[in-house]
């Protein structure tokens, strides 16, 4: 079953479509970098999976589950990397988690999540509120509550932005060991190249609105052998072609 | 109206001028808060019928003065509630309604690439609003001529508001000297991470925003004008029973303007979870409510000892329980179909009010339909 299938989905605010035509198809077991350049639609692509906004055309389901239709099916199988800013600055770390597995109708934080956010060394501060908190301690919040109840499809906006190496290192592995498994499939819009190059199984470019390009397999795998900074050229090649879709 | 009345419109101009001034800039607030023609158009008609209801059943003696005069009052005490309604949904006067009175000048010393002039306007122009807005409390609940503010302090307050209307700045959230939990109570640590689920957080979460809303400089500014309001003469008890009296009812404004924030960064928060809104409403009203029947208890004894009658005092606590649920459930709503629709619920709360005071019962028949109908479609309602 497909972690993620978007078919011919357009979004936007209001009745302004801010992308168009997109169709996406993520098997678990895959690690998704959605690159483009600022005011691409990756934000508002991440948004529509999360079901924060409204889908003009098309359908998006999740692990099989309609997220229009089943939206609770499709929700259990989400986890959705809110931006650190959404997060409630009046509340502890503690209460963050407790309240969000709660509203995710699960019985326990799962241990995974709790030996992670003591390898982040995020527990001593679980106490304090979180308006007191930095933005890498936040960000680190944001994505244990993704992870929460082991979902189908972890979806994570610029989720390594503000990270310190060794916490981003402690991420990647997270990640990939997940990946992996086959427990799920991660999208993230990322600027960062580093993660295509080395973590990513399948990467797209976004350029207004459009998904413009798709890197899989040895396409993906050539890219790599050529470097971050041959990736860079590639990226500045398919920008400078604009929106003519090209799926390699 | 006869030149026999030229005299006493002249000796009101001051507090005329400091009511006009600020009920200006109160019209700013709405004009900045009203974002398409249909919600100006919703906000004018509400205008109309609530001047229409407060002039058409007032008793007015018939001579014309006094018909204006009361018009006026009763206009302006409308335009002042909308106005006040407005200001908390407009953005830009949000920012400066959410300054701490005591951290104005404080707050702008960090903001940095401005000159000391803008500084200085900056920092004056949300202390000349609450100035005015003092002045116009104190002549809202004092007869005409009662108290009339000296001549040149209404100069000068009329000065500094035009002055700060024309190049005010908003101080941005971000250079706000402290953090907002700066003032909340922070809950007991436990050793560790653990692996409990709890709704504990989520329920206290509008009592918190209450919290942080109500810091000790508001508070001080509140003790300033329940001061100003004391009459001469009192007894030592019925000084502490009136401030009591204002403190409780400043927590009950401070919980129903903090609902709707609290209710909008929950909902910001956790949209992409399976929480739904029957939970979410339960949780976000259940201290709140709590506090409300708690002060409703308190209240009671209190008008009594008022000289207000028995009837009175049930009809108004009833009133006032159902007025804040059809307000909260209203907010809660806006904010889970993720809409800020604050200066609607304030109009229809003022409404209702209008509809109590003129016709007992209805107001709250209002109410209970209002919630319910709140309740019944944020169940309907599918997020995506």
């Amino acid at each position: 079953m497909l972690a993620l299938d978007i078919k011919n989905l357009s979004a936007g605010y209001g009745a302004r479509p801010v992308i168009t035509d997109i169709s996406l198809r993520l098997q678990r077991g895959v690690w998704y970098c959605l690159l483009g350049p600022n005011g691409a639609g990756k934000s508002t692509l991440l948004r529509s999976v999360g079901g924060r906004v409204k889908a003009l055309a098309g359908s998006i389901c999740i692990d099989g589950a309609d997220l229009h239709r089943e939206p609770d099916l499709a929700r259990r199988q989400l986890g959705f990397g809110i931006s650190p800013e959404q997060l409630p600055g009046l509340l502890t770390g503690r209460q963050c988690l407790e309240i969000y597995a709660m509203a995710q109708k699960l019985n326990a934080i799962d241990p995974e999540v709790l030996a992670l956010c003591r390898e982040f060394r995020l527990e001593s501060a679980l106490d304090s509120f979180v308006d007191t908190w930095s933005l890498g301690m936040r960000q680190k919040l944001t994505v244990l509550l993704a992870l929460l109840g082991d979902p189908a499809l972890v979806v994570l906006d610029e989720a390594f932005n503000g990270l310190d190496p060794r916490s981003a290192a402690i991420l990647r592995r997270e990640l990939e060991s997940r990946v992996e498994a086959g427990r799920c499939a991660v999208l993230l819009a990322t600027h960062h190249l580093e993660l295509v190059s080395q973590a990513a199984t399948e990467a797209g470019l976004m350029l207004d609105g459009r998904l413009a390009q798709n890197w899989q397999g040895e396409a993906l795998a050539a890219l790599r052998a050529r470097g971050t900074a041959a990736l860079q050229a590639s990226l500045e090649e398919a920008s400078s072609i604009g929106g003519s879709t090209a799926n390699c | 109206m006869g030149l026999k009345h030229l005299p006493s419109i002249l000796r009101r101009w001051p507090r005329c001028v400091v009511l006009w001034v600020t009920l200006a800039n109160q019209l700013g607030a709405i004009r900045l808060s009203v974002r398409n023609p249909r919600q100006l158009a919703m906000l004018l008609v509400a205008l109309l019928v609530l001047t229409w209801f407060s002039i058409s059943f007032d008793p007015s003696p018939p001579s014309l003065p006094a018909s204006i005069y009361s018009l006026e009052g009763k206009a302006l005490l409308t335009l002042f509630l909308c106005g006040a309604f407005a200001l908390v949904s407009a953005s830009r006067w949000r920012r400066i309604s959410q300054s701490l009175p005591a951290s104005w000048l404080a707050s702008t010393v960090s903001l940095n690439g401005l000159s000391h002039l803008k500084r200085f306007i900056t920092a004056l122009w949300p202390l000349v609003m609450c100035g005015a807005g003092l002045a116009v409390l104190i002549g809202l609940v004092t007869p005409a001529g009662v108290i009339d503010p000296p001549p040149t302090l209404a100069l000068v307050t009329f000065f500094a508001a035009l002055v700060g209307t024309l190049v005010g700045l908003g101080i941005h959230p971000a250079n706000r000297r402290h953090v907002k939990s700066r003032y909340v109570r922070k809950p007991a640590g436990q050793p560790g991470a653990s692996a409990n689920t709890s709704t504990t957080g989520l329920s206290l979460l509008p009592v918190l925003e209450a919290q942080a809303m109500s810091q000790p400089a508001n508070a001080r500014v509140l003790l300033l004008i329940a001061l100003v309001t004391l009459p001469a003469g009192i007894s030592g008890v019925m000084v502490i029973l009136s401030l009591a009296g204002w403190a409780l009812l400043a927590w009950l404004v401070t919980l129903a303007v903090a609902l709707p924030v609290a209710a909008t960064r929950a909902n910001q928060w956790l949209q992409s979870t399976l929480l739904p809104f029957r939970t979410f409403w339960s949780l976000m009203l259940r201290r709140t409510l709590f506090h409300y029947i708690v002060a409703a208890a308190l209240a009671g004894p209190l008008c009594l000892l008022l000289e207000a009658t028995m009837l009175e005092v049930l009809r108004l606590i009833v009133f006032s329980l159902l007025l804040f649920f059809a307000w909260s459930s209203f907010c809660i709503l806006s904010a889970w179909q993720g809409r800020d629709d604050r200066l609607l619920g304030g109009l229809g709360a003022a409404g209702a009010t209008v509809l109590e005071h003129r016709f007992a019962g209805v107001g709250s028949l209002v109410a209970i339909v209002i919630a319910t109908s709140c309740f019944h479609q944020g169940r309907r309602h599918a997020r995506t």
